[in-house]
């Protein structure tokens, strides 16, 4: 199978998930007990297309997300204590408590970054891989992004001007048929997003979101063509968003058909059962739980760590001019 | 007696602050509401006044000391009235105002002087009692301001001892590098407001017209506005005249403060009361110091020209001589104006050649264009 | 020194930091084989490349979020948006991405990006070309704003502005491109946060920005005239605003009237005369005026449009009545 994951990185996407799924499974948990602040939005169902996504990216590679980021976050290869310190607001936090769960940005690793505009993601990633095509470095960048952001103004002419300009980019939408309650078909105008690429004169694909390698074997076909000067590639994910838009959400729009009938595709069961025939169900089980309590201490040790001092806002406004260009992806 | 207390704000905010600086001294006399300390809490600094008008007897705090709320921090003696209750304001709270509606300027201004503002009356607009209102109920410099004395002035006084001073004076502009401009001035518009004022009733010597226009120009020549101060021109923050007087005692040379702030008829007051002064050689010291340029003017001799010499540690000064029917060409048609030479001599370690034309190019075009004054 | 138009002095601070960084480029509509509406990129294609001086879509939202991304990964990016009127286009990378990032990602990137555009009425350009929207971008904490009405301050500002690490939005004014005046050669850079007085006076200080100093100058003539003597101070930047020297010019006059182009409502002129108040209360011989547009879409029509928006004789009327 060409592109195919050798069986190391398909057992590292498998464990992603599951700390994916430990982590969003948590939050819900906690956020019933009342210990969380503000929304957030989990993508729990939606693992094996942000994990399957970002496997094929370098820590060179620039990636922009969405508030829905936390399977990028850590297919990017952010360290999960810290991305939880964020979550809670933590001084440890990537980001120093200052941004939250939606807006988590890793210089290091090229997550740059979160985003919670709608679509605001997109721009500044046509604008990365411009800087990244004029450097000349074969670098690359994905922008995620979901069937929402995809009616945005910005969505188009961003698609335009990636496309115009060949830039090293891969518009990754997850199509997870839902912008925030209202279903994709009041919202988009044709039911597969990919056929838009044909518009923009990029080739655009179609890939089963819930299916771990199909979406690796997609990503590494566009990363491939951009890394070369190929240019940008439209991939949509169909997948399915299991939970609500937010903790905030009340439900009431999803219908208990369409969940039953996306339940048996969850991204984790098929990969599990793939790596079973392979590893073996006690191996299988054995990795899972590692992840697991990978998870559990990852909580412990954020929940403890301290708060943020007000004083750490003294620095103010603007900045010094710290970072060049050389700087990012540097844990490479 | 009447003891001064601080009073606090009837809120939870402050139970006590800290003495940060003292505004009166034993045996100063206060009025009812004068300023006599400022207290700092945590909040804000605020003020406290004098509950009623006295003298001070004693202070009962130091500088840095912590006051409870309540606690005397200084005893009137001769009260002029009984303790009023304590105001339910405490500091940090407006004062009680006056009934007239005055900018917040004024209102500075008034405190500073001892002013009791209900007693003026507004000129402003809307009946806005304005700096101009409170400047002239108080002829004194209201805005008491440490003035840099560089170098102390001839002492002024009955005695010929001021000659003696004049002389030493002159003698040190010998060590000054000085140089002159002239410029002609038709004078023109300037005779014809001075015979507009005196038809509406006001008086305005031809020289009260020339130190206003001066004062304001100087405002924005601030090379020529200055001292010099052992190796260099320090500019005055304040646009002080001297205005030279011939007196029966000799020259004297009494100053114009703030003359950049006063309206025409304020400057010829204010000129009018310094020549009777100096006439009655009742100046005080402080009324001959601190002028930042001076004006000799000895067109009532009828002089064709002079040139004056630079008064340290100013470092320019203006000669006017007379108004003089001159033929003027005008372009199509000969003329008699009358023109005055305007000379002007400088410090050329202060300013030079170009600067002092500037001042006079611009000092004659104004002259030239005088009009009415706001 | 010799003279040059500020549409000259701009073009100039533009070529000379492309010489000097080849990480600076540009991005806009027409900027390239045209050299912009304006001309303002006149020839910087030609000797740079279509690769440092980019033609873009008309897609202003996009170009200016590109601005960002590409800010971060270390170019230099300067910005032409046509008119000020599309600003509104470009807010929400301003306000959303590139005034928050530096800090809300803890310092994590800069965002070292020039937003060019010029705003203004007077040109008889309408209700959609006519904007003076300085209020909409200096209330945003993150971006720096200038606005600069001589070309010597229009070229040191612009360099300035290219070289510091943050966004800036860079204001000019239709009208203002064919001024001249005289204009430093080589390296000639201005602090970004400092005013300028720029006629000395005792009477009354006009704070303006932008073209309308030209009106406040003009103004201050007139007022001379009837011996009232004007201060003008020339804010240069918006934000960081130079409090101190605005502070300082009113306590030494006593009255402000302040002359901004915006609207008056909720606008630039509103935020000059709060801190004004703030901070010279005591020393305030009047209320501190404020001139701006009147609180109406720009009319095309001249009569009309020279109704709304402020101009000397407005400037003259307005320190007259306020006594």
């Amino acid at each position: 199978m060409t592109n195919a994951p050798s069986q190391d990185e398909l057992v590292e996407m498998f464990r992603r998930m599951v700390i994916v799924r430990r982590l969003e499974e948590k939050l819900g948990d906690l956020h019933k007990q009342g210990r969380t602040r503000g929304p957030i939005h989990r993508c729990d169902g939606q693992e094996a297309a942000g994990i399957g996504a970002t496997a094929v990216l370098g820590t060179d590679d620039v990636a922009t997300s969405t508030h829905r980021g936390h399977a990028h976050y850590i297919g990017k290869g952010l360290d999960l204590r810290r991305v939880v310190a964020e979550i809670f607001g933590r001084a440890t936090g990537y980001c120093r408590g200052r941004a939250g769960h939606m807006l988590i940005a890793d210089r290091a690793t090229g997550m740059l970054g979160g985003n919670a505009i709608v679509g605001g993601g997109m721009p500044i990633a046509v604008g990365q891989a411009l800087a990244l095509k004029a450097q000349g470095r074969g670098r690359v960048v994905a922008t995620f992004f979901g069937d929402g952001a995809a009616q945005t103004g910005v969505c188009h002419e961003s698609m335009n001007m990636a496309a115009l300009w060949k830039l090293p980019l891969v518009f990754f939408c997850e199509h997870n048929q839902y912008g925030l309650t209202v279903h994709a078909r009041f919202q988009s105008s044709i039911e597969d997003l990919h056929r838009r690429a044909a518009g923009y004169g990029m080739p655009g694909v179609a890939v089963d979101g819930n299916d771990v390698v199909a979406v690796y074997r997609a990503m590494r076909e566009a990363v491939a063509r951009a890394r070369d000067g190929g240019g940008p590639t439209f991939i949509e994910a169909k997948t399915y968003r299991m939970t609500g838009f937010s903790t905030s959400d009340m439900g009431g729009y999803q219908s208990g058909e369409e969940m039953e009938a996306w339940r048996p595709k969850d991204p984790i069961a098929r990969t599990r059962a793939l790596l079973e025939r392979d590893l073996g169900a006690e191996r299988t089980a054995a990795l899972a739980a590692e992840a697991g309590e990978m998870v559990e201490r990852a909580f412990e040790q954020a929940l403890s760590d301290p708060m943020p001092g007000i004083e750490d806002l003294a620095d103010g406004e603007y900045g010094a001019g710290e970072y060049g260009a050389d700087d990012y992806g540097s844990a490479a | 007696m009447t003891e001064i207390r601080l009073i606090g704000a009837g809120g939870e905010y402050m139970d006590s602050a800290v003495l940060v600086e003292w505004h009166v001294r034993p045996g100063d006399a206060v009025a009812k509401g004068q300023l006599v300390a400022t207290v700092e809490t945590a909040k804000a600094a605020t003020e406290v006044e004098a509950p009623v008008g006295g003298t001070v007897a004693e202070l009962l705090a130091a500088v840095g000391d912590e006051v409870a709320v309540g606690a005397a921090i200084a005893r009137l003696a001769g009260g002029n009235g009984a303790m009023e209750p304590a105001s339910p304001r405490g500091p940090g709270l407006p004062r009680r105002l006056p009934a007239g509606f005055a900018s917040p300027l004024a209102r500075r201004l008034a405190r500073d002087a001892g002013i009791d503002l209900s007693a003026l009356r507004g000129s402003g607009p809307h009946g806005r009692i304005t700096r101009r209102d409170v400047l002239s109920a108080a002829p004194r410099a209201p805005e008491p301001r440490p003035e840099p004395e560089p170098r102390p002035e001839p002492e002024h006084g009955r005695s010929g001892g001021y000659r003696r001073a004049m002389a030493a004076q002159m003698a040190r502009t010998l060590q000054i590098p000085m140089f002159s401009v002239s410029v002609d001035c038709d004078g023109s518009a300037l005779l014809a407001e001075r015979r507009r004022i005196k038809a509406v009733g006001g008086i305005a010597t031809v020289n009260d017209l020339i130190v206003f226009r001066v004062a304001r120009l100087l405002a924005r020549h601030p090379d020529l506005n200055a001292h010099w101060a052992e190796d260099r021109s320090v500019p005055q923050e304040r646009v002080n005249v001297g205005v030279a007087m011939a007196t029966e005692a000799g020259l004297v040379v009494p100053v114009l403060r703030d003359a950049d702030r006063l309206s025409l008829a304020e400057t010829a007051a204010g000129l009018r009361r310094l020549r009777e002064r100096a006439e009655a050689q009742g100046l005080a010291a402080a009324e001959v110091s601190g002028a930042t340029l001076t004006v000799t003017n000895l067109g009532g001799f009828g002089v064709a020209d002079f040139v004056p010499i630079v008064n340290p540690p100013q470092v320019a000064i203006l000669a006017v001589a007379a108004f003089r029917p001159t033929a003027v060409f005008d372009g199509a048609r000969l003329e008699s104006r009358p023109v005055a030479r305007l000379t002007m001599s400088a410090d050329h370690r202060a300013v030079d050649g170009a600067g002092v034309a500037r001042f006079l190019d611009a000092l004659r075009a104004d002259l030239e264009a005088f009009s009415v004054v706001a | 020194m010799r003279r040059l138009r500020y549409a000259e002095a701009l073009n100039e601070a533009l070529r000379e930091e492309m010489r000097a960084d080849p990480s600076v480029v540009l991005y806009g509509e027409d900027i390239g084989i045209y050299g912009g509406v304006f001309k303002v990129t006149r020839a910087l294609q030609e000797e740079f490349g279509a690769e440092r001086v980019v033609d873009t879509p008309i897609s202003e939202q996009t170009m200016t979020g590109m601005g960002v991304g590409a800010a971060m990964m270390g170019l230099r990016p300067v910005i032409e948006i046509m008119y000020a009127d599309f600003l509104p286009l470009c807010l929400d990378a301003l306000a959303n991405q590139a005034s928050i990032l530096h800090f809300v990602w803890a310092g994590q990137v800069s965002v070292p990006m020039v937003l060019r555009t010029q705003g203004g009425g007077g040109a008889g350009a309408g209700a959609q070309h006519s904007k003076s929207l300085e209020a909409m971008v200096s209330h945003i904490p993150g971006l720096k704003v200038v606005s600069p009405v001589f070309p010597a301050d229009a070229k040191g500002l612009l360099k300035a502005a290219i070289r510091d690490p943050n966004p800036v939005v860079f204001l000019e004014h239709k009208l203002l491109y064919n001024t001249t005046g005289e204009v430093p050669e080589g390296d000639h850079t201005v602090e970004i946060g400092k005013a300028a007085v720029v006629r000395e006076g005792s009477d009354v200080t006009l704070v303006a920005n932008s073209r309308m100093v030209l009106e406040a100058l003009k103004a201050a003539d007139t007022l001379a005239g009837s011996g009232i003597s004007c201060e003008v101070v020339d804010l240069r930047s918006l934000r960081p605003l130079d409090t101190a020297t605005i502070v300082a010019s009113v306590k030494k006059t006593s009255r402000a009237v302040v002359v901004n182009e915006g609207w008056r409502f909720g606008g630039f002129g509103a935020e000059v005369a709060a801190q004004i108040s703030e901070a010279a209360f005591e020393y305030l011989d009047a209320p501190v005026a404020r001139i701006g547009t009147h609180d109406l879409p720009i009319p095309y029509s001249e009569p009309l449009e020279a109704a709304v928006v402020p101009s000397a004789a407005s400037i003259v009327e307005a320190v007259r009545a306020w006594g």
